[in-house]
């Protein structure tokens, strides 16, 4: 079983949420909160695998939470939602070690989708992000201030999954595995984490 | 009548007509200087000027009449000397004004020039009533004050290195050097023979007149060419500083409107858009459990059912918060609470009083917005938690203030117990987002009192 714990302002949100991971077997709905304020007791209470993590809300955002979870609780792992695509912040997430970006427009699907891979230690980034990624790429640099080491694989894939191409469908077209597919968005993914967005 | 002047008496009228002619010249020539440009430097150059035309007239008609100032009548004598002290203080007063020195900062000249000028003030009757009853001679006193005057101008000059430098003050400098010299050689040369020379004493002091006239009008027509500079600079600046005004007047409209825009986006987000991504999901997985567990699936689309009453609700607020802004309302605040209360206290025998005032209709949309939220919110928390029977709500203002009071005389709650339920808070944040202070006081058994203050400019 997969614990869910969500933080979400609104009241309407966290309930279809909770009614959402009620209905799905492999996961638990352990606990939810309108902001990040109480964010370390919250999770020392209710030890989740995975945390659905608006990024707006009020007194303590989602940014200052994935920071916080990311901190103390390193294996837990961050989904971050929002309405819009403010490019700004979801890097920002990244940054602080995010491991997925749902919009609140997400299908159910993409939803329980999102939290399986990141539960598997794969990362989620929808096509739209993706593409995002790829129209900022010249933002991004290593820490040390020498350029990104992407791989052309890798923006192969990356250009593909902003498509909107499933990762099997990746697999198939670039003749690879969808495990391999996996690692090669993780991969890139945890180079995005380590690079300084200038956003 | 001019056979009985001798070629020595002429001689020495001379230099009286010779200065009399150039400051009735230097006369006309500034005052019609003074009425074209309106500069206070100016008249009080003519001031001076004039002051010293009447002077040099009377000189030198007694002179004309009677050869020697000491055979004239005492009044006339009196007289002259008079006019004579009215020159040095209106010359006095020019070069001071000429200056231009800060009042605040250069107390001690300011005070030494204010002490002379009250002498000069108060001799003059003196000289009137005391000298002239006492019928002795006041050439001593008149030479002492003439000293004094002198002495003056050597402070001025050394007082004037303290002074920011300006664009006169190097004339002024230069004149006060100058008539100061001639003041101590026509002093010294009371002590000589002159009358080979064809001379008198005063002769030295209407040169140094002569010297400063002629610096003090480069001095004023130097001022008047960097006055008109001056002016036209500044009437550019200030077009420059009125472009500047109305580009910021601009760029602040613009950032209203963005704002506007922002709180509508944001508003209708917050309001809507959760609510909304709810019934997708609770949609979508009805959909998929609709067949095999149809009592569960009961429960989502009711969840559906409520919360497209809400949107519906949340749209019709917003929809009468922008007619409240273009003025189209059919229903003010009250009206449209009235409504909500007969919606959700219809069963439940709850008492409600009102104060409101409507004219916080002005303000903006999104705090107009929010107020009714806060209130609707409250309402909702009353009808579903309170037990009450009385409930008063005020929205009041005073300056400065908008003040919402909700009170119920309700079940109360435990404050330190966690906030269950999200209504607190969503008040708390809906109070944060249009800068007000919330507070919230509940006794158990004696009911809650929501108090906020919302700042606000009069405008």
């Amino acid at each position: 079983m997969i614990k869910v714990f969500i933080y979400d302002d609104s009241d309407a949100r966290k309930e279809s949420l909770k009614t959402l991971l009620e209905f799905t077997d492999n996961m638990e709905f352990v606990g939810s909160a309108g902001n990040c304020s109480q964010i370390i007791s919250d999770i020392e209470n209710t030890n989740p695998d995975v945390v659905l993590m608006d990024i707006e809300m009020p007194l303590a955002d989602g940014i200052e939470g994935v920071r916080q979870i990311k901190h103390i609780f390193p294996h837990i792992k961050v989904i971050m939602q929002t309405v819009y695509e403010d490019i700004d912040k979801i890097f920002k997430a990244f940054e602080h070690g995010a491991a997925g970006y749902i919009l609140k427009k997400a299908s159910i699907d993409q939803i329980i989708e999102s939290i399986d891979k990141v539960y598997e230690g794969q990362v989620f980034i929808t096509p739209s992000m993706a593409l995002q990624i790829i129209n900022n790429l010249e933002k991004f640099s290593e820490k040390d201030g020498k350029t990104s080491l992407i791989s052309t694989i890798e923006l192969q894939i990356i250009q593909l999954v902003a498509q909107g191409y499933s990762n099997k469908i990746i697999a198939e077209k670039m003749d690879l595995t969808e495990v391999l597919v996996n690692k090669h968005i993780t991969v890139f993914s945890e180079k995005l984490q380590n690079s300084a967005w200038k956003g | 009548m001019l056979e009985v002047y001798s070629s020595n008496d002429l001689i020495k009228i001379l230099p009286y007509v010779f200065t009399f002619g150039a400051t009735i010249i230097l006369l006309a020539y500034q005052t019609v200087s003074y009425y074209h440009y309106r500069d206070s430097l100016l008249r009080d150059f003519c001031i001076y000027l004039f002051s010293q035309t009447c002077y040099l007239s009377l000189a030198i008609w007694m002179l004309l009449i009677f050869k020697k100032y000491t055979e004239a009548p005492q009044i006339l004598l009196i007289t002259k000397e008079s006019l004579e002290i009215l020159t040095y203080f209106f010359y006095l007063i020019y070069t001071t004004n000429a200056i231009g020195f800060d009042n605040k900062k250069h107390k001690l000249l300011r005070t030494i020039i204010r002490a002379t000028l009250a002498m000069m003030l108060i001799y003059l009757p003196l000289q009137l009533f005391v000298i002239y009853g006492l019928e002795t001679s006041n050439s001593y006193i008149f030479i002492g004050i003439r000293l004094l005057i002198f002495s003056l101008a050597v402070l001025m000059f050394w007082q004037s290195f303290k002074i920011k430098n300006n664009r006169i003050l190097n004339y002024i400098r230069l004149a006060t050097m100058i008539y100061f010299f001639f003041g101590v050689a026509s002093f010294t040369s009371m002590f000589f023979d002159l009358q080979k020379y064809h001379m008198v004493p005063y002769h030295f002091i209407l040169i140094g007149v002569i010297t400063d006239l002629i610096i003090f009008s480069i001095a004023m027509s130097d001022r008047i060419k960097h006055l008109i500079v001056d002016a036209e600079q500044m009437a550019k600046d200030k077009e420059i500083e009125l472009q500047a005004v109305q580009y910021k007047q601009e760029l602040i409209i613009q950032e209203q409107k963005e704002e506007y825009r922002r709180n509508i986006a944001m508003d209708l987000h917050d309001d809507i858009g959760a609510s909304l991504s709810s019934i997708l999901i609770y949609s979508e997985l009805a959909q998929k459990t609709i067949l095999s567990k149809p009592t569960a699936t009961q429960n989502i689309l009711n969840n559906i059912s409520t919360l497209s009453k809400e949107i519906s609700n949340k749209l019709s607020d917003f929809i009468w918060s922008l007619k409240i802004e273009k003025g189209i309302a059919h229903n003010n605040l009250k009206q449209r609470l009235l409504d909500y209360q007969q919606l959700l206290f219809a069963e439940l025998n709850i008492a409600c009083t009102y104060d409101i005032d409507e004219s916080i209709l002005t303000e903006n949309i999104h705090l107009i917005r929010n107020l009714l939220l806060i209130i609707k919110e409250a309402m909702n928390n009353i009808a579903k938690y309170s037990k009450a029977q009385n409930v008063m709500i005020s929205l009041t203002k005073t300056p400065g203030k908008i003040n919402l009071l909700i009170k119920d005389d309700g079940i109360g709650f435990d404050q330190n117990a966690s906030k269950t339920g999200n209504g607190l808070s969503n008040m708390e944040k809906r109070c944060e987002s249009v800068h007000g202070t919330c507070k919230i006081t509940s006794i158990l058994g004696l009911g809650t009192t929501i108090e906020i203050q919302i700042e606000h400019s009069d405008s």
